[in-house]
């Protein structure tokens, strides 16, 4: 997929803690929201939140530091081919249930059949 | 367009809990007093009635992309629910730091962040309740943030 813009939605506080909303579009115009995060901004999730896991529906790229740089170099690489990878980002959250039980009656089956 | 009795600001209760064995039972009494406190403030809630009342905030979602988007989070279960959680959050005063920012490009909003789910928020001045003026899954923002560049600062 190429990617005409790249852009971060918020000020980033911290690039070393922080997790911010990047607005990527294609080249159709299109545009997607993808949360971008580092490692430490998970650990202060957790500790804020007094949790011993990242919440279920955390969709998030996570990189070392919030650089311009670092992050278009991630975005590039979740958009690689057909951007599978960015348009799970951008849709995870509205899959269906019966396709992911659908998958997992199949991959059942293959199991049986094996 | 719904116009409800809105509430001022409830004062948090100052007392420590050590010493207050009521805590529990005085807290309702003293948020009861409160919600009694009445004002008038017009609220718009784009016609999803299930978003509850608070003192701490009301709903102004005058926009029409603002309505539309809210109408479509409304049809997904999990953000509807962390929707709802959030907003029992904000009631509470529980919100932590990381889901508030100050909202890009503009002077007067803040973001509220959840997981997937974003809401944008214009703060109350002088005791007034926050208005909470959208309310959208993450992907949306790009959209909101258009639809709100020439009506809000």
């Amino acid at each position: 997929m190429k990617i005409k813009r790249i852009e971060f939605a918020e000020e980033i506080t911290d690039v070393n803690n922080d997790n911010i909303d990047v607005l990527v579009e294609n080249e159709d115009g299109y545009t997607y929201t993808i949360g971008v995060g580092t490692p430490q901004d998970l650990l202060e999730e957790m500790n804020q939140e007094k949790t011993n896991f990242v919440q279920p529906g955390t969709i998030m790229i996570i990189v070392k530091k919030l650089t311009k740089e670092i992050v278009t170099e991630a975005i590039q690489a979740y958009a690689e081919d057909d951007g599978y990878w960015l348009k799970l980002h951008q849709f995870a959250d509205s899959i269906d249930i019966s396709i992911l039980n659908k998958l997992e009656a199949e991959h059942h089956k293959e199991r049986e059949e094996f | 367009m719904i116009i409800t009795l809105q509430f001022q600001k409830k004062e948090k209760p100052q007392e420590s809990k050590n010493f207050d064995q009521d805590y529990r039972l005085n807290y309702q009494k003293k948020k009861k007093q409160s919600d009694e406190q009445c004002s008038l403030y017009e609220q718009n809630k784009a016609g999803i009635d299930e978003l509850p009342d608070s003192s701490e905030f009301i709903y102004n979602l005058e926009t029409k992309t603002a309505k539309k988007k809210l109408r479509n989070l409304w049809k997904n279960p999990q953000a509807k629910k962390e929707v709802l959680a959030g907003l029992a959050r904000m009631d509470r005063g529980e919100l932590v730091p990381r889901n508030q920012k100050d909202f890009k490009g503009f002077k007067t909003l803040k973001e509220i962040k959840l997981t997937r789910t974003r809401m944008l928020i214009q703060p109350g001045k002088n005791g007034a309740p926050d208005e909470i003026l959208a309310i959208f899954m993450r992907r949306d923002l790009d959209d909101i943030t258009s639809n709100f560049k020439n009506k809000y600062k």
